[in-house]
């Protein structure tokens, strides 16, 4: 269950960078999480800690968006990427075995989406 | 009212890596190596620890920060066999954190030490996920525990150094086939070197204490 501390610091990092802005005036609507398939985060999880732990914030009732992203290996003999949903290391040109895993672990927030009135008030 | 997207890029494990890089400094500047010992619980992870304890083989010293979610058990049986140990209890969480072993850490003898293990919650999912400031993660599994789990549980065996193959002495009485085990070791790390032992009967144990030895070598510059 290391969704719930991995939530807590997507729902912290969302709230710290539009601090300062007025909160009467701005909703968060969605946050965009970018996840490698190599991560073993369960987004269900994830989902479930995310509406728990934006109660009572600017980002209550907002949507969690997970973007998955492949596992690429690449191959030490003919440089080639392969791309791939689960992790079995193979050349998808030449079959080796010998490579780097060079994608598939990536963990980061990529943006957010806010509402804000603009109505005038004078 | 208007709606609009902000780009942010922030890495979401970055709190931990700012541990993590703490603690690689701290190591370096020590000239002390860190192996992550990562394995279902039950799997043989303290059994290792107390092999190096007995073995004349690795002339290098060490100390254990056990990460358990309840009690002092495994600290106490290593200490039986005079090794430094600290107990961080991790109240219930699946895994340790760089920021808690980076405290533990300031709380050794590092002066004294020339490798520290890091035996980590009995897990093989999360505590592959944060990175400690170790110098290798070791996967640790038992026979019992069946052949496919390397590619159940990808994550850490394409990170880990070295595969521990625990319990070698039950296969007579188990249905695992050890080379189908391997070969799935492989397809996730090709050259990884796996250690085949048994703490019972002791074999293989001189090897895993050369791999540690090798390793401490390689990493401290002793």
């Amino acid at each position: 269950m290391h969704e719930f501390n991995i939530c807590q610091t997507i729902v912290d990092s969302a709230l710290a960078h539009i601090k300062g802005t007025d909160s009467s005036k701005v909703r968060l609507v969605k946050i965009t999480v970018v996840m490698g398939r190599l991560r073993q985060i369960v987004p269900d999880y994830l989902h479930s800690a995310y509406e728990l732990l934006t109660k009572g914030t600017i980002a209550e009732g907002s949507s969690l968006e997970i973007k998955l992203t492949p596992i690429v290996f690449t191959c030490d003999s003919c440089g080639q990427n392969t791309e791939s949903d689960k992790a079995r290391f193979r050349c998808g040109s030449c079959g080796s075995q010998r490579g780097q895993v060079s994608g598939g672990r990536e963990l980061y927030l990529e943006s957010l989406e806010v509402e804000e009135d603009d109505e005038q008030t004078d | 009212m208007t709606s609009r997207q902000i780009r942010v890029y922030k890495d979401l494990m970055g709190e931990n890596e700012k541990w993590a890089v703490e603690i690689r400094g701290l190591l370096a500047d020590k000239s002390v190596a860190m192996f992550n010992l990562i394995g279902s619980p039950g799997s043989g992870k303290t059994a290792l620890l107390e092999s190096l304890a007995q073995s004349e083989a690795g002339a290098f010293r060490f100390a254990v920060l056990e990460g358990d979610v309840e009690t002092t058990h495994d600290a106490e049986r290593l200490d039986r066999h005079n090794v430094i140990v600290s107990q961080l209890l991790s109240g219930g969480a699946c895994h340790l954190e760089a920021k808690l072993v980076h405290h533990a850490l300031r709380d050794l003898p590092l002066d004294e030490l020339d490798v520290v293990f890091v035996e980590n919650v009995g897990n093989l999912v999360c505590p592959a996920e944060f990175d400690i400031g170790e110098n290798a993660k070791v996967a640790v599994l038992s026979v019992t525990e069946g052949e496919d789990k390397p590619v159940k549980y990808p994550l850490l065996f394409t990170e880990a150094k070295a595969v521990v193959l625990t319990k070698t002495d039950l296969l007579p009485h188990l249905r695992f086939n050890i080379d189908e085990c391997v070969s799935y070791i492989r397809q996730v790390n090709a050259d990884v070197p796996v250690l085949k032992v048994s703490s019972q009967t002791g074999e293989g144990m001189d090897r895993w204490c050369g791999w540690v030895g090798q390793a401490v070598k390689a990493r401290s510059g002793r």
